[in-house]
């Protein structure tokens, strides 16, 4: 129990807790990681729904799967914010929706990989156990 | 239709018609994607088509993933009260205007204001009519078919759209013109609520607002008989 309350108390007097619920919207775990993979591989070049979550699949070695159908709701919702563009193209006989980055989504990607870096180098630090943080 | 189930949930869950379109569209591409894939990594159709499925998702999923993102969602469902209850009067007030608008700036323009009076020609005397008559008799339903309309396409149930529906009825934007023959004075070109307007009525109108009246509550019906999700 003590060392339950030290380390809340660690996390509040970094500031880390705040971050984190700022970062992924609480329990955002499910929402947050997702944005940031898909904005950075959008980054490197455009691409459509299937290939996005192939290549999540294999650029993470299969640690992060999403549920494949589920990815479009959020493509559709970082297109509206004007983070990612939609243009539909013919490719392989269909017309394929094909999606790339903005400026404001190359924004939004170096935020999301700013929070994210600060946020696993402070959780990995809290991991290391109170007496190494404090 | 694959995905029709979904179409349906998603519409009447307040998501708006051209994300669903597209949702359903890529979701289509998507599942014959997999379903490729799986028949190059060996399975015969059916057993393809199924582990396809499964890695799409089921249903549930699918629905919850679109639903959890609220800017996907209309303004309609978003915001009922604004979209079915402030902007049909406010809508009405600006369609009477802008079709009142021409006939004030040709009055001006044109000189027929002259002292107390508005010497108009026959002609325009009569296309000033015209125009009055298609307003009451045009306007007033034509926004109401336009919200029940949309309330149709979004699936929404009978209740705001049927308060927008009543709020225009209610409302009974009227446009009243009376230029005077040729030598007579007085002469005026208004537009108002015909509540505000009954004391001072002419009561030739009194036909062409009931007409108005049952236009605009006419587009309704089609709500009556629509199921919406209550």
């Amino acid at each position: 129990m003590y060392t339950l309350i030290t380390k809340v108390l660690y996390l509040e007097l970094q500031g880390i807790w705040q971050m984190a619920e700022e970062t992924l919207g609480n329990t955002a775990f499910g929402v947050g990681v997702p944005e940031l993979l898909i904005l950075k591989l959008l980054q490197e070049r455009e691409m459509y729904g299937y290939e996005i979550v192939q290549e999540i699949g294999r650029a993470s070695q299969g640690a992060v799967t999403p549920g494949e159908g589920v990815i479009y709701p959020l493509l559709h919702a970082l297109e509206k914010d004007g983070a990612l563009k939609a243009e539909a193209r013919p490719a392989g006989g269909r017309t394929r929706i094909y999606y790339c980055l903005t400026a404001k989504g190359v924004r939004r990607l170096f935020d999301l990989t700013d929070n994210w870096t600060r946020l696993t180098r402070a959780v990995q630090q809290m991991l290391r156990g109170p007496s190494h943080a404090l | 239709m694959p995905f029709e189930g979904l179409c349906e949930t998603l519409l009447r869950g307040g998501v708006a018609p051209r994300h669903v379109r597209r949702y359903l569209r890529e979701l289509d591409d998507h599942l014959a994607d997999l379903t490729e894939a799986q028949r190059i990594a060996g399975y015969d159709p059916a057993n393809a088509a199924i582990r396809a499925q499964a890695q799409l998702g089921s249903e549930a999923e699918l629905v919850a993933a679109m639903l959890a993102q609220p800017s996907l969602r209309t303004l309609a469902a978003r915001a009922p009260w604004l979209v079915f209850g402030l902007l049909p009067p406010l809508a009405a007030l600006a369609a009477f205007f802008l079709a009142a608008l021409p006939l004030a700036i040709i009055v001006k323009t044109q000189g027929m204001i002259l002292g107390h009076a508005i010497a108009a020609p026959v002609g325009f005397r009569l296309f000033a009519h015209g125009v009055e008559i298609a307003s009451d008799l045009l306007l007033g339903p034509l926004l109401a078919a336009l919200l029940v309309a949309a309330a149709l396409r979004q699936r929404m149930t009978g209740l705001w759209p049927g308060i927008g529906v009543a709020v225009i009825a209610l409302l009974g934007m009227h446009m009243q013109v009376l230029f005077p023959e040729a030598g007579r004075h007085g002469g005026h070109l208004e537009i108002a609520p015909a509540l505000l307007m009954i004391r001072h009525l002419d009561p030739g109108h009194w036909p062409l607002l009931a007409a108005q009246l049952f236009l605009t509550l006419l587009p309704a019906a089609g709500l009556a008989g629509f199921r919406g999700p209550g």
